[in-house]
């Protein structure tokens, strides 16, 4: 009996062993990819944030935590860039969850069409940052964009005319509205999905309790749809630190750096002005900061539990 | 009674639902926009572009603008290079998520969960935050400025690994035990009987992975340095440069070129890609 026992489990474990050297045979593309572009520069910019070092030259001084003392000086950049982060961050989060659930109220309670606006909505999510960035350079030109000659026809005056990415207060904005117009789609299908998911119980007995539509807005809808709310303002908090392309094209920092958002920052300290000790910290501080949000969102996500 | 209450109840709702449909439309118009004004300008002479009198529509039609920006600088190139980094791409891609999901859907094996958690744990970490490590990897590796720099790397897919095992948990293992006892090899059951079954599903991850690969900015941006290996995508914010002389016209038709087969690939499988992004999402 004890015999039979073990001769299976020795078969069983003979046949995991062998499971195991085919499974990490086909896992292994996957698993070097992940160890050596992910992994391994996670690790090295942890080493390269304590180095003085410019890129070119073999020589790489060990300077301890003089990086990250340069980083939050009080004359640093960082500070101006992670202000402009947060700037956008407010104005791009604020507008994308309150529209976004709007239209995900809106399309929830149509008959026809449903389908046509939201794969309507979606067509910027699959356009590229590049090209998107090229048509909103003309869409907010002050000279040549439509946006111009709409204002001009409604007769106001040239010289009065906002001239967007141009100007230092409205270059972070107008960022922001564009990546807004960017991300609504898939918002508003997160949100469609969550709104979906609201047995339609409660509202039935609402009704027959004489609730109004905007008691049962304030009452079920709205709170059963929290967790997905708090999900998809966290995603759209992480996306904001993750904003990049559009600067990198649209306005390179400028004007007056203005738009010189965190990620911006890191790559022309790296690529520019060679610093890769200084580049490393930043990325180091915006990782953190981004595996923070992520956490939290988790936490806030095992939460839905309850609600459902 | 009950027809006459039903009655006026039906006309509120439909007053209701037009003015959701006018809300709908006037934003749907705002999302479309920008699409008709890059397809209707890339039409447009310059004259017409510079002009106090803008018209809507192009007075005249320019088709040349496009056989114009083909020959401009190494546009063509860039076409060239981002049908081949996306070709290459998605078939690496697929092929990597494919065996992979077979290895975490079938097979029970030693640190199983520690190595799916390594694979789905790239997803945490934004590849953007590693721009400069990742360039001095693949720096020593020797792949700048190459094409297996521009693909492998990106070519993990992490994501797809998830949405194919999350489908191939749904195939019952008696499939496959029949053909073991037939005496089918490993291969043999994977390409014959796991390969026609998640084929719709890697169709939808090829999609995806198709968008990414196109459409990708950054990568491109950090790892290649000179103008013969750049993508559609960065050859197209390179192209930039030319708004300065002012060829708006040229460069919304380059931007046409580039998101056209994005959107013609999106608008035929729409929905099964937005299923499986929602579920995706949600669940990840």
């Amino acid at each position: 009996m004890i015999d039979t026992e073990n001769r299976e489990s020795s078969f069983e474990r003979a046949k995991k062993i062998k499971n195991t050297t085919i499974a990490y045979l086909l896992l292994g593309p996957a698993l070097i990819i992940s160890l050596v572009f992910t992994y391994y520069p996670a690790l090295y910019v942890i080493r390269l944030s304590f180095l003085d070092w410019d890129l070119i030259s073999p020589e790489q001084v060990f300077v301890g935590l003089d990086n990250f003392q340069r980083l939050f000086s009080t004359d640093s950049e960082f500070w101006t860039s992670l202000l402009r982060t947060l700037e956008y961050g407010a104005i791009y989060i604020t507008l994308s969850v309150v529209l976004g659930l709007c239209f995900s109220l809106a399309l929830n309670r149509i008959k026809y069409f449903q389908g046509f606006f939201q794969s309507l909505f979606f067509i910027p999510s699959v356009t590229s940052i590049a090209v998107v960035s090229i048509v909103w350079s003309l869409i907010y030109n002050p000279q040549v964009g439509p946006i111009t000659h709409f204002l001009l026809k409604l007769g106001l005056e040239r010289g009065s005319l906002p001239q967007w990415l141009n100007d230092p207060d409205l270059a972070i904005p107008s960022l922001a509205i564009m990546g807004v117009w960017q991300s609504m789609g898939f918002v508003t299908l997160l949100l469609i999905a969550g709104l979906k998911n609201i047995p339609q119980i409660y509202y039935d007995a609402a009704r027959v309790d004489g609730a109004s539509n905007r008691h049962q807005f304030w009452h079920i809808t709205l709170p059963l749809l929290s967790p997905i709310l708090f999900f998809v303002a966290f995603m759209q908090l992480i996306n904001s630190f993750r904003v990049f392309g559009a600067v990198a094209i649209m306005t390179k920092g400028r004007p007056l750096g203005s738009t010189n958002v965190l990620l911006f920052y890191i790559y022309e300290n790296a690529f520019k002005f060679f610093d890769a000790g200084l580049a490393s910290a930043a990325s180091l501080i915006v990782f953190a900061i981004i595996l923070c949000f992520a956490l939290l969102q988790n936490k806030l996500g095992e939460r839905s539990v309850f609600y459902q | 009674m009950k027809n006459t209450d039903r009655k006026p109840r039906r006309i509120k709702i439909s007053l209701e639902e037009s003015a959701l449909y006018f809300f709908l439309a006037f934003f749907a118009l705002i999302v479309i926009f920008p699409y008709i004004w890059m397809v209707l300008t890339s039409f447009k002479p310059a004259s017409e572009i510079f002009t106090p009198q803008m018209k809507f529509l192009p007075q005249e039609w320019h088709f040349e603008n496009y056989s114009e920006v083909l020959r401009t600088g190494s546009f063509y190139r860039y076409i060239v290079n981002s049908i081949i980094v996306t070709t290459l791409g998605v078939l690496l891609e697929i092929s990597i998520a494919f065996f992979g999901a077979y290895a975490f859907a079938k097979l029970d094996f030693y640190l199983k969960d520690f190595a799916f958690f390594l694979i789905l744990g790239t997803l945490m970490i934004p590849p953007q935050v590693l721009m400069l490590p990742a360039y001095l990897t693949v720096s020593r590796i020797g792949w700048l400025d190459s094409y297996a720099g521009l693909i492998i790397p990106r070519a993990g897919a992490a994501f797809g690994i998830f949405l194919l095992r999350q489908f191939m948990l749904t195939i019952p293992d008696e499939l496959e035990d029949a053909a073991r006892v037939d005496g089918a090899g490993l291969f043999q059951r994977l390409f014959r009987i796991y390969l026609p079954l998640s084929f719709p599903s890697l169709v939808t991850m090829g999609i995806f992975s198709m968008i990414g690969f196109w459409n990708d900015y950054y990568w491109p941006l950090v790892i290649t340095s000179s103008n013969e290996m750049r993508t559609l995508a960065l050859g197209i914010g390179h192209f930039k440069s030319l708004e300065g002389m002012g060829k708006w016209e040229l460069l919304m038709a380059a931007a046409t070129i580039a998101t056209a087969p994005m959107i013609i690939a999106y608008f035929v499988t729409r929905k099964t890609l937005i299923e499986n992004l929602t579920a995706g999402a949600i669940k990840g």
